[in-house]
């Protein structure tokens, strides 16, 4: 049954489901600063590149993308 | 901006005078006075808000980084009701396009703009209560956000409230776009509050699964929103009681630029895209074709210009290297995209390039048909480019000139126009697979059709397959 009964409440699902997905994305920053931060200080890699936070100062205005 | 306003020519007008797209808004209302001017009363349940908006340095960040339309605050009694704070005018918007004649990147970088004025108002303890792609406007090539009421107050550990509707405006056409068509971006005209997150779940591929910020923000999404649209499940949920930190939200939205960031649209053509390189001008004609259409547009001096059926917009660059604010219409996404990028590349800044099917063009949609205009009430442009297009209407379309000749006199009443022969490579082409039924198809019953509302103020052959380009105007004091 395709029914939609989004339009009684479209909000909850939002605000509950964003609070899992950022869950989700700090269970992430962690698992890569134990298991792959040092592998990748090992092979010689920037530490900067780890995370999903990315460089806060880096300029992420609206471009062109090829 | 220097503000004129003429005493005596404004008078507080009531509701019936508010902008038809303003009324779901209860912190202000944008109205238009009798002297054309639009302004924005701002109400007094949303003064804090506003005040915390100007006084933080919020709105000087954004206005001067260009993110934000530039305001300036006018005398209150221009205000249309008794609960007006103070009324603010926005610096005018020169034509508003809608999220559904945007191509992908211009899609893309609105959805950019949007996030990242998010992630600014968070440092201001501010956080925007909207994410609609409606209130983001193009001045040339750049994207400006024009609701400067969208703002409220960040309330420590709330959730963003208007993530939802972030991926419904801006996500899932993003995604359906660059995943199963670029022409999707039309979808947006039919829901617009944004495509719902069931149906862009439904028709993205498989692979879009295994990519974690489409599997969370529209997979996922689109189960917990229809999960807890049963009434009894969301009651059992107190969202004010849901908290989200600061710099997890951060990090979600640093996720969600992230996975606009990696949607791209590849290299795949459609019909029109590679049509300069292969139509039928020899390349002394085609200069031709440019000196003269400059030479016309020069003698029109228009401030503002449609090129319709513009393709990649090669003859819209012409129009806006005379100054003019140009919009470049197209049928074909692949086209307004090529277009569009050329601008942003080559810095081209009055050029908007616009995805428009002129046979069947932008209605006027939302309640009571009043929040968004269609193309004819957004104009008269002051000159109206229709090249190598008249052949696609009156052959493909089947339109009689008569019928063109009366929908572009609504467009404008300066007309630079090329008539294509019936012995043109091209229109043999449209003819090969249909029979020939327009007897009327010639320069005899173009220009008699045409003449019934314009005069025609030059002809000019155009290379050897007798392509002719003509000026044409109503206005009698033109030219």
């Amino acid at each position: 049954m395709l029914m939609n009964l989004a339009y009684i409440d479209p909000g909850t699902g939002a605000i509950v489901l964003q609070i899992l997905v950022a869950a989700i994305l700090g269970i992430g920053v962690v698992f890569r600063r134990i298991f792959i931060a040092p592998f990748a200080a090992l092979f010689g890699r920037s530490s900067k590149s780890e995370g999903t936070a990315g460089d806060p100062d880096s300029p992420d205005s609206p471009s062109p993308q090829a | 901006m220097v503000l004129q306003l003429r005493r005596g020519a404004v008078h507080p007008v009531g509701i019936e005078n508010s902008h038809p797209a303003s009324f779901r808004d209860p912190s202000g209302v944008v109205f238009r006075a009798e002297d054309g001017t639009l302004y924005r009363q701002v109400n007094r349940v949303y003064e804090r808000d506003y005040r915390r908006l100007m006084d933080s340095g919020l709105y000087e960040r954004l206005v001067s980084e260009g993110m934000l339309i530039e305001h300036h605050e006018v005398d209150r009694s221009l205000a249309i009701d008794g609960s007006a704070y103070c009324v603010i005018q926005p610096c005018p918007i020169p034509m508003i396009s809608y999220p559904y004649e945007w191509c992908f990147t211009a899609l893309k970088n609105a959805a950019l703009l949007t996030l990242q004025i998010q992630k600014c108002a968070l440092d201001y303890g501010m956080s925007l209560k909207d994410a609609s792609a409606f209130n983001v406007q193009f001045i040339g090539t750049t994207p400006v956000l024009i609701d400067t009421l969208s703002f409220e107050e960040y309330e420590d550990g709330h959730p963003w409230v208007a993530y939802g509707q972030f991926c419904r405006h801006f996500l899932a056409p993003l995604a359906l776009m660059s995943k199963v068509d670029m022409r999707l971006n039309r979808l947006a005209s039919v829901h617009l509050d944004g495509i719902p997150l069931d149906i862009a779940s439904r028709m993205l591929p498989l692979s879009s699964r295994f990519r974690f910020g489409l599997s969370m923000h529209l997979h996922l999404q689109a189960r917990f929103v229809k999960a807890y649209s049963d009434t009894s499940k969301a009651a059992d949920v107190d969202v004010t009681q849901r908290k989200l930190a600061k710099g997890k939200q951060l990090a979600l939205l640093e996720n969600l630029v992230n996975t606009v960031q990696k949607l791209h649209i590849g290299k795949r053509r459609t019909e029109w895209a590679d049509y300069y390189q292969d139509h039928s001008y020899s390349h002394e004609a085609f200069e031709q074709k440019r000196t003269i259409v400059k030479d016309f547009i020069e003698r029109v001096g228009p401030q503002t210009v449609w090129d319709l059926g513009a393709n990649t917009g090669e003859f819209s660059r012409i129009a806006a290297q005379s100054g003019a604010r140009v919009y470049a219409f197209d049928v074909d996404p692949a086209c307004v995209e090529a277009g569009f990028r050329y601008c942003l590349e080559s810095g081209i800044q009055n050029l908007l390039p616009l995805c428009m099917d002129l046979t069947n063009p932008s209605p006027a949609l939302g309640w009571a048909q009043m929040e968004r205009q269609s193309l004819t009430e957004r104009g008269p442009a002051d000159l109206v480019l229709s090249l190598a297009l008249v052949h696609h209407l009156a052959i493909s379309n089947n339109v009689p000139f008569e019928l063109i000749v009366q929908y572009l006199h609504q467009l404008s009443r300066n007309l630079i126009i090329e008539f294509v022969p019936k012995s043109d490579p091209q229109v043999k082409r449209l003819l090969r697979s249909r029979k020939d039924i327009f007897d009327h198809y010639s320069q005899e019953y173009f220009e008699a059709a045409f003449q019934r509302q314009y005069a025609i103020l030059d002809r000019t052959q155009v290379g050897e397959d007798g392509r002719l380009l003509y000026l044409m105007t109503s206005d009698n004091t033109c030219a």
